[in-house]
């Protein structure tokens, strides 16, 4: 608790909201959501399908603005940004995982990993380095020249942590980075994320409706009809 | 700018659907070689069109209609009258009159109908006659019975097995003349008087003192360099309507004739360009029509791109650098295409190929344009994306 209240969280997230208009419809989502994420957290979110889960995470992730509400990153207002300041956010704070692994088809793992680097304006060869280093650390250093096609679902996944971690990113967002994926290798997957937390103390916030995999999260947090409710204290 | 990037994400992308990028290049390539292969015909033909005066000189000048066909065997003209002619117009600088009958020409007991012209002794330098054979007629030769064949002539006088003409003796207005040369065939729609080819030169005094006509039928000359040529005309023309009051001669000069010919050939230039732009842009519409449809199809990739921080101009600047490949190979193509088009046309027509760089210049330029101008407005639609629609789409 004490911890807390000294740094600056990561996210910090006060009544946001968001509503989607469909036809004439007004169709509240998220109806005022208050959440901190601080450095070296674990989350877990849950909540039913439908529940607005993603619609938080892409705001949190800067694709998505909230209707209302206020939103801190790193202590820095990001409502009103404009998209270069967003983009640049994007590219050196924050690593995407998502269910889908959303790997470009064209490019090899090491090119994918470097992707983030060249966004940056890093150099090819500079950011190849680094790309490998990082496939050596999710374990697919040898398939470093595979293109995604060629590898496996979980084999995948792992590549796109690794393209998430290769910028250095002040927080891991995940949305349901094992609802691809069949248990064991949903398992693995989730060893992976909770080994770079302890290990690395690398901040993640993953979105799961599995609840095995959200009990392995130190702190969980619940979205039900729109508000969030926490349901455990991060264990420090 | 990442540009390397953009080029490496560009031709990943060209060369992963083939198929798609060789329809674009298609349409562009033929677009290019249309604006190419017309305007490299319209500067052919042009050319062509140009050569033969310019080959005559652009100093060249022609009087006609001044002999007075209603009284065939008496000339309103007389030869010592246009003496006058070059005193009072000092901006020409030769002056050749002659004068065109008819005869029947007999060799070998063979006859033909042919023209008669009586020339004086500059006639063959001021038409820039060409000899084939022997030599022309000068001054030496007036009141002689020395004559020069055109090449319609020493034709016919090859097919009945004459083949050393000089020499050799035509019966013209039955007297007995001696030909001493041959001219080469000068080129057609000049401004040289049209007998030239068809006929037989005699001097103009032999002429005069056979048949007793004096008659001038026209005259050729040429101007001095630098010469305000509208002004020279203006002074013949008011010479002429001191001495015929009847006719009003036709004054035509080489160079008002080349700058006639030479609007309306970049006229046709223009218009063939024009044609071809249309091609063009249809090529143009055709790369925007493929990609817009790449765009539409790799919309979760932009988003994925976003969502990884390219920011819009990297998104745009990785789409406008495929237009712009399409359109840099297409154009390549497309020259190389409109070029041997150009030629496989003047081949055919058996014009003088050549190529100039305007074609090439405006091939490359426009393909750029079109590259740039086509390859924008997918472009930006891409870029224009938000990047939570973009991960979305499917
Ligand atoms: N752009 C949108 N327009 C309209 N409705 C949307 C849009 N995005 C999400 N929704 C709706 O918002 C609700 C929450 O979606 P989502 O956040 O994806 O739920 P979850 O991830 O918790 O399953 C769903 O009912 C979904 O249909
Ligand atoms: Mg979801």
């Amino acid at each position: 608790m004490t911890a807390e209240l000294q740094t600056t969280p990561v996210i910090e997230l006060k009544g946001i909201k968001k509503t989607f208009r469909v036809g004439v419809l007004d169709l509240p989502i998220l109806k005022g959501i208050d959440l901190s994420i601080h450095k070296g957290e674990m989350t877990a979110i849950t909540g039913t399908s439908g529940g607005g889960k993603s619609t938080l995470m892409n705001i949190i992730g800067l694709l998505d603005e909230p209707t209302a509400g206020a939103y801190s990153f790193e202590g820095r207002e990001v409502i009103n940004l404009d998209d270069d300041e967003l983009s640049s956010i994007r590219n050196k704070k924050i690593g995407f995982v998502f269910q889908q692994f959303n790997l470009l088809p064209r490019l090899s793992a090491a090119e994918n990993v470097a992707m983030p680097l060249l966004y940056r304006g890093e150099s090819i060869r500079k950011s190849d380095t680094t790309a490998r280093t990082f496939l050596e650390k999710v374990g697919m250093g040898d398939r470093a020249d595979h293109n995604p096609m060629e590898l496996s679902g979980g084999q995948q996944q792992r590549v796109a942590i690794a393209r998430a971690l290769a910028g250095n990113p002040s927080i891991i967002l995940a949305d349901e980075p094992t609802g691809a994926l069949d248990s064991k290798v949903g398992q693995e997957i989730m060893d992976l994320f909770l080994r770079l937390n302890r290990e690395d103390g690398i901040t993640i916030v993953m979105i799961t409706h599995d609840p095995r995999i959200a009990t392995q999260c130190a702190k969980r947090c619940n979205i039900c009809d729109g508000l969030i409710k926490r349901e455990s204290e991060a264990v420090s | 700018m990442k540009l390397y990037l953009y080029f490496r994400e560009a031709t990943r992308s060209l060369l992963s659907s083939l198929q798609r990028t060789f329809l674009a290049l298609l349409g562009i390539s033929i677009g290019i070689a249309s604006v190419i292969a017309m305007v490299s015909v319209g500067e052919i033909v042009k050319e062509e069109a140009l050569r033969q005066f310019q080959e005559l000189g652009t100093d060249f000048l022609v009087i006609s209609n001044i002999a007075d066909e209603t009284k065939t065997g008496t000339g309103i003209i007389p030869l010592k009258s246009t003496v006058s002619i070059p005193r009072a117009c000092p901006s020409l600088r030769e002056f050749a009159p002659y004068a065109v009958t008819f005869s029947t020409v007999i060799c070998s007991g063979k006859s033909w109908g042919s023209s008669v012209l009586g020339v004086t002794g500059n006639f063959h330098t001021v038409n820039k006659l060409l000899i084939d054979k022997g030599r022309p007629l000068s001054e030496v030769d007036q009141e002689m019975k020395n004559c020069v064949i055109g090449d319609r002539i020493a034709e016919q006088m090859r097919q009945i097995g004459i083949t050393n003409m000089i020499g050799s003796k035509l019966l013209i207005f039955d007297h007995l003349f001696t030909i001493v040369g041959v001219v080469k065939q000068a080129s057609e729609n000049s401004l040289r008087p049209q007998e030239i080819n068809d006929g037989v030169m005699i001097p103009y005094l032999t002429l005069k003192r056979i048949t007793g006509n004096d008659q001038v039928t026209g005259i050729v000359g040429r101007l001095k360099k630098n010469t305000n040529v509208s002004a020279a005309v203006e002074q013949i023309q008011g010479i002429f309507d001191q001495i015929v009051r009847e006719k009003k001669p036709y004054i035509q000069t080489a160079s008002e004739l080349i700058g006639q010919m030479n609007k309306q050939m970049n006229l046709l230039t223009m218009f063939l360009g024009i044609v071809g732009c249309i091609a063009l842009v249809v090529g143009g519409v055709g790369v925007m029509n493929v990609m817009l449809v790449s765009v539409a199809e790799r919309r979760r990739e932009i988003g994925i791109r976003r969502a990884l921080g390219a920011r819009r101009r990297d998104i745009q600047g990785q789409f406008i650098v495929e237009a712009f490949l399409l359109c840099l190979f297409g154009g390549l193509a497309g020259i190389a295409l409109g070029i041997s088009g150009a030629y496989g046309i003047s081949r055919f027509q058996q014009w003088h190929f050549f190529i100039s760089q305007t074609p090439i210049l405006l091939g490359f330029g426009v393909s750029a344009m079109v590259g740039l101008f086509f390859g924008f407005y997918p472009a930006w639609q891409a870029s224009k994306l938000r990047p939570i629609e973009a991960l979305r789409a499917n």
